[in-house]
């Protein structure tokens, strides 16, 4: 058998802490992580991520709208107040003004309230809170399930109230 | 060295016996005696074959307005005493080979077809694609005569035989369209297939690629034919010779080509792929076909302006160019007079625009009718109508500096002038459209039809297209397949900013179509 040179024995070096620095993550430290975000990890016995991973809303049976912060490096905005109050206060409004609330939480990533205002505006008439509603569905945002038909159905009840819902940048 | 020798004797004795061959037939135009042995696929004799020509020849004389039918009626009978009449020749009321030939002869002294004069949006190819195109229909048959690359008469007729053996439109002229129609009835499945699938659809509007690799994929031949506008392809659809299987309609006259029972309902449920549609885009769609049960969507684009931003700077120093009023407002125009503004001559979508600049924002029959003849009353003498397929070229080349007109078209001369144009959705209002594919009621071949259908939902496919016609797709995924020119170009895919001050082009009613025709008839005097 060959001797081992320096440079080989380096990168069997760096394989094997790589291969432990792998098994730790998996095993542990992903938990730690995650314990901190929205979902409750699922069961992760398996090293390997081979299957599909859950999307970011997962196909929850629930409707209710859970605090849905995103895992990501901007600073987590302050959890969203109790849905309860934000739909009273939707009742009390205008489709139109619905609407356009709903168009503003939605630009500043508030999804779950954006969606008590849209679905507010929807019913009551408005054609515009359809579209943005529809995008929601197609995204799976505010804790609604990712539904290409549901967001279809809402585009096309847009499209009867006279407006285009169309995306740009495809 | 021997191989060299060898392959000259053998072009010699070839290009002798071609010249042989010709000889025999006798040069198109130099005989008067009719002809037992017309061109290779040219059926044998039939009244009906030889008055639909005549009756396409005299329409393009514009001796003649109705649509070629192959019967002989009054209108045919009037076009030949006409002609008849203007070149000298004995009247006669049957189309014979010497009737043809002789207008063949007329019309090629007479109008320069040799350099590619065609009503329509398709020009001749060059020299190169003119000598493989002949070299093609050799290969198939259809004697061209000489490999020279010039359009002559022989490759002419050459040509009508191979677009009546395909059962398509026949016009003799080798387009782009034909010549790739050429090349995969050589290099394609297409001979060996058992299945068929006849397509129709606008020119200049697909990827060759994507029918040779449908045809191998699926082993269905296809056929592929383009109509000129949606007048032709109701008349199409209704002649019904030889129907088709898949047509590409605009969006807005699906509605009354379904209530006329010229399209199928399309069996969506064996469609794979539809999930990739872009349900914005669907819901858009219904704007026109209410169910969307005969259609989905192919590609969209929108009517808006298009400029050269050196030349209008010019001509108005500091003007903000996406607005309706730069050709719909007379004191505007008139400054740009000097470098040439315009409209497309496209009736059905300048009026609408029109309509919208006189105040009616939604379309609404005889009031919009009225707010757009009033705006375009203004402008008589000062803004031009611009043909069809004149569009792109007086664009690019800047002979026209600012003009209303099809988003695609204005990325074709950007493309043709190096960047030297823009196109905006003007904020005053544009038009949003989508062309359909949809099935017409006819058609022999539906498998194939929703086959292909289902082939064109790959996001790599529509992708390809879209790439190369340089129009945006309603594919979910094609995104990440598309090439970054094409899907950061806002004349493509405008901003939703933009797009929401465009509407859907509308539906015109028939008292509609004919107070448009009228106004039009009129401005573009």
């Amino acid at each position: 058998m060959a001797s081992l040179t320096p440079l080989s024995k380096g990168l069997i070096g760096l394989a094997v802490v790589g291969a432990m620095a792998s098994a730790v993550w998996h095993l542990g430290l992903k938990e730690r992580f995650a314990a901190r975000t929205e979902t409750p990890p699922a069961a992760t016995s398996t090293p390997a991520r081979t299957d599909e991973p859950a999307p970011l809303a997962p196909p929850a049976p629930a409707t209710s709208p859970e605090p849905s912060t995103i895992p990501a490096p901007t600073p987590a905005p302050a959890p969203a107040p109790a849905p309860a109050a934000t739909t009273a206060q939707a009742a009390k409004l205008s489709a139109a003004d619905n609407a356009e609330i709903g168009r503003k939480l939605l630009d500043s990533g508030d999804f779950a309230q954006a969606r008590v205002h849209l679905e507010r505006a929807v019913k009551d008439g408005d054609g515009g809170a359809a579209c943005h509603l529809g995008e929601m569905t197609l995204k799976g945002q505010g804790g609604i399930p990712a539904n290409q038909d549901k967001a279809a159905a809402l585009f096309q009840l847009a499209q009867s109230r006279n407006i285009i819902c169309f995306a740009s940048g495809k | 060295m021997k191989i060299r020798t060898f392959a000259l004797l053998a072009v010699l004795s070839g290009s002798g016996w071609m010249l042989g061959t010709a000889q025999a037939q006798g040069f198109v135009f130099g005989t008067d005696k009719p002809k037992a042995d017309a061109p290779a696929a040219a059926p044998a004799g039939t009244r009906n074959a030889k008055v639909e020509t005549a009756q396409r020849l005299l329409a393009r004389m514009g001796l003649f307005r109705e649509t070629p039918s192959g019967t002989l009626t009054p209108a045919t009978q009037e076009a030949i005493r006409a002609f008849s009449v203007q070149n000298g020749l004995a009247p006669t009321n049957q189309v014979t080979d010497a009737l043809l030939n002789s207008i063949r002869r007329v019309i090629w002294q007479t109008q320069n077809w040799s350099s590619g004069n065609y009503k329509g949006r398709e020009k001749l190819v060059d020299a190169a694609g003119l000598r493989e195109a002949q070299i093609l229909l050799g290969k198939l048959g259809f004697n061209a005569g000489p490999l020279d690359g010039t359009f002559g008469p022989q490759t002419q007729v050459a040509t009508e035989a191979f677009q009546e053996s395909q059962a398509v439109t026949v016009d003799g002229l080798i387009t782009a369209t034909v010549l790739m129609n050429l090349r995969r009835a050589v290099n394609g499945v297409g001979a060996s297939a058992t299945a068929t699938v006849r397509l129709l659809n606008w020119p200049d509007y697909i990827d060759p690629s994507v029918l040779q690799d449908f045809e191998k994929e699926h082993n269905v031949r296809v056929v592929y034919d383009i109509f000129a506008s949606n007048d032709d392809l109701q008349a199409k659809l209704q002649t019904g010779k030889t129907p088709y299987d898949v047509v590409f309609p605009t969006a807005n006259t699906v509605p009354a080509l379904a209530s006329k029972g010229l399209l199928g309902k399309l069996d969506k449920a064996s469609l794979k792929n539809l999930s990739n549609i872009d349900p914005r885009v669907d819901a858009t769609l219904r704007a026109w076909d209410k169910e969307g049960a005969y259609s989905l969507p192919y590609m969209w684009y929108t009517v808006g302006i298009a400029w050269n931003p050196k030349l209008t700077a010019k001509a108005f120093p500091g003007r903000a160019m996406d607005s309706l009023t730069n050709v719909f407002d007379p004191e505007v125009a008139r400054r740009f007079q000097s470098c040439g503004v315009g409209v497309v001559d496209s009736a059905t979508d300048v009026i609408p625009l029109a309509a919208m600049a006189g105040g009616q924002k939604k379309w609404d029959g005889k009031n919009s009718t009225n707010a757009a003849a009033q705006v375009l009353g203004r402008l008589a003498g000062v803004v031009k109508v611009i043909p069809t397929d004149q569009y792109i070229d007086a664009l690019a080349t800047g002979k026209i500096c600012v003009a209303i007109g099809f988003s695609g078209d204005a990325v074709q001369a950007q493309t043709k002038s190096h960047g030297a144009v823009e196109y905006r959705v003007p904020v005053d209002g544009g038009l949003l459209a989508i062309d359909a594919m949809a099935v017409p009621a006819n058609a022999k071949n539906k498998r194939e039809a929703h086959l292909f259908i289902d082939y064109l939902l790959r996001p790599q496919v529509i992708a390809k297209i879209s790439n190369t016609v340089g129009y945006a797709n309603a594919n979910l995924k094609a995104g990440e397949f598309m090439s970054e020119s094409v899907k950061s170009n806002p004349a493509v895919v405008p901003s939703t900013a933009s797009l929401s001050h465009s509407s859907p082009i509308p539906i015109l009613s028939e008292q509609d179509q004919q107070e448009i025709t009228r106004i039009w008839a009129k401005f573009s005097k």
